[in-house]
């Protein structure tokens, strides 16, 4: 009986959510009714609820996050800097001569801005608005470059520094802790933001890597998809390694104080947005009323993320007032096939609500349902947190629901059928890519302090 | 709500140059200043439990829209008015109702901080769980009686 309230919470929150009401407010409210009325039904114990507000000043008080809205400040700082633009004419200009040379000067934008801004949508529109024109003039197939944007674009997940390793960090801490106490072990081992940014440094790295691969074989395969361009080298070597430089240095800064353990990842945060300041200030794109712009939108994305917490934090109570994390435990740990199946089942149900659910909503109310159990069958949380990360990737792009297909076709005119044509091969690499890890999972242990 | 959108955005700025501060402080004299950390916390706290009406004022919490944007215009309005009624205000209203006791309570013993050297005003930073919920609260209710 408890098994059919817990689904039927889950299932309702999911219609209720697809009516379009903020996310947050459905969350909290949906559970809040289903407290409700399980109450009167004699089969929901109110003390659960009572432990709300200590979870809200928890929330309030939590340090990890404290990032959160230094990190949104310091990409939409680079952002408004125009930083992509200058870039991408840069490289083209640089490597456009060769064949497929613009399809590599967007694989090394598109990871740059992923790993400085790492704010998904963003980077997909700017990407899509920049170069798809340029690709399709120079005679480049549409399907390819549009794919490629998707897939750079998304990168921003799972690139450090980025805001989805840093929420995943914070909820993966605490469900590792659970896990540890829940099996007896009262000095339990800790897993920092940091763990998982130096994690997914490799596999970060691969993917790009793979990318570029695929690229190679385009130009030897169909040369004519991605021709060369002729460019006018108007700039000096040195001038356009100039502009490449000062994101680069950004990036190591923030990425090599957090890892090494100088600064926790708000302070290295901040270094970063000041340094991203610094940097718009220098090409002249910033005064007063951008600064406001940029610090009242860091307001309202920070309010949105810390208030789809807040509702999650109420759903996660409801759900296991009704017991439902003990259901889902029971039915992980009894599967055939051990711990592998279970993390199956897990990465294709985190997949597919990827379809409708952006990553803050399933780090915040997926992650802390299944982390512990996962973690408690002996996976290795930054390992299982880079999973998750490539895994959602891989569902923002996949047709016809993924969000970075969305964001390209609402900035550019592109047929559907072109898109999923070209995103398809990226697919199938983020596949390649987890079943790589699946294989070899000291990929993420190499980059370590 | 201008007003308001313009200080939040003062303070993030704050956050951001004080928590560089900390950082300076700490890289060149080595020195970790604890009512410094506090007043970031305080600091980024009220960032977002004010933040959050002034968000939805300008609609930016977060929809999934894959049906919502095909709505019409009336059907959308129905989703917000209904959505209004059930599920926010019985959300901060019990947001509200179950954070009194928790907040009364720390301001009965004008509760401090845990650490010591921290900043004394936990009370203060506590009553921002029924500012938060009260803002919507009110912000909806004025929303919704404007439309009729």
């Amino acid at each position: 009986m408890e098994a059919i309230w817990a689904l039927g919470l889950f299932v309702s929150v999911a219609l209720v959510l697809l009516l379009g009401y903020p996310v947050a407010i459905t969350l909290g409210g949906v559970s809040l009714w289903f407290a409700l009325i399980g109450w009167f039904a004699g089969w929901f114990d109110t003390a659960f609820l009572m432990a709300m507000p200590n979870r809200v000043f928890g929330i309030m008080t939590n340090v990890t996050l404290m990032a959160v809205p230094v990190f949104v400040f310091m990409g939409l700082v680079l952002e408004k800097a125009k930083l992509a633009q200058s870039l991408l004419e840069n490289m083209a200009a640089l490597l456009g001569g060769a064949k497929g040379g613009l399809g590599f000067a967007l694989l090394i934008v598109g990871t740059l801005l992923a790993a400085s801004t790492g704010i998904v949508g963003a980077t997909v529109v700017t990407l899509s608005l920049l170069a798809l024109p340029v690709m399709k003039k120079n005679g480049y197939d549409e399907s390819l470059s549009a794919g490629t944007i998707c897939a750079t674009g998304t990168l921003g997940q799972i690139i450090p520094p980025s805001i989805v390793l840093v929420l995943l960090g914070d909820v993966l801490s605490n469900a590792y802790q659970q896990a540890q106490i829940d099996a007896g072990i009262y000095s339990p081992k800790t897993v920092s933001v940091g763990d998982l940014f130096a994690g997914a440094i490799v596999p970060g790295l691969i993917l790009v890597g793979c990318y570029a691969l695929y690229w190679v074989y385009i130009i030897v395969v169909h040369p004519n998809k991605a021709p060369a361009t002729e460019t006018k080298l108007t700039k000096s070597m040195v001038q356009i390694l100039g502009s490449l430089l000062p994101p680069f240095v950004l990036i190591v800064a923030v990425l090599g104080s957090i890892i090494s353990g100088i600064a926790s990842p708000t302070e290295a945060a901040s270094v970063g947005a000041v340094g991203a300041l610094f940097l718009a200030l220098i090409k002249k794109q910033l005064n007063k009323k951008i600064l406001m712009e940029i610090s009242r939108e860091t307001v309202k994305v920070t309010a949105m993320i810390f208030l789809i917490l807040i509702g999650a934090a109420l759903f996660s109570l409801v759900f296991k007032g009704f017991h439902g994390d003990e259901i889902i435990r029971e039915f992980l740990i009894d599967l055939p096939g051990g711990k592998m199946t279970a993390l199956l089942i897990v990465m294709l149900v985190m997949f597919f609500l990827g379809f409708i659910l952006d990553f803050i909503e399933i780090t915040f109310v997926i992650v802390p349902i299944v982390g512990p159990i996962l973690l408690s069958q002996g996976f290795d949380p930054v390992w299982l947190g880079i999973m998750f990360a490539i895994n959602l990737q891989t569902s923002f792009l996949t047709p016809p629901f993924g969000f970075a297909l969305f964001y390209l076709k609402g900035a550019t005119n592109i047929e559907s059928s072109k898109l999923y044509k070209g995103v398809l091969p990226f697919i199938i690499i983020q596949v390649l890519v987890l079943l790589i890890l699946v294989w070899q999972p000291q990929l993420t242990e190499l980059v370590k302090f | 709500m201008k007003k308001l959108g313009d200080c939040l955005g003062y303070l993030i700025l704050l956050l951001i140059f004080l928590s560089f501060l900390s950082v300076l402080i700490n890289f060149l004299f080595n020195y970790v200043s604890i009512p410094l950390q506090d007043l970031l916390i305080y600091l980024h706290a009220s960032c977002f439990m004010l933040g959050i009406v002034y968000a939805y004022h300008h609609d930016k919490h977060v929809r999934i829209d894959i049906f919502f944007q095909k709505f019409s215009l009336a059907k959308q309005n129905k989703v917000n008015k209904w959505g209004a009624v059930i599920l926010l205000m019985p959300f901060f209203g019990f947001l509200c109702f179950i954070s009194y006791n928790y907040v009364a309570s720390s301001w009965l013993k004008f509760e401090g901080s845990a650490e010591s050297g921290g900043l004394p005003f936990i009370y203060g930073l506590k009553t921002l769980m029924l500012i938060m919920p009260i803002s919507m609260l009110v912000y909806a209710s004025i929303k919704m009686f404007r439309k009729q």
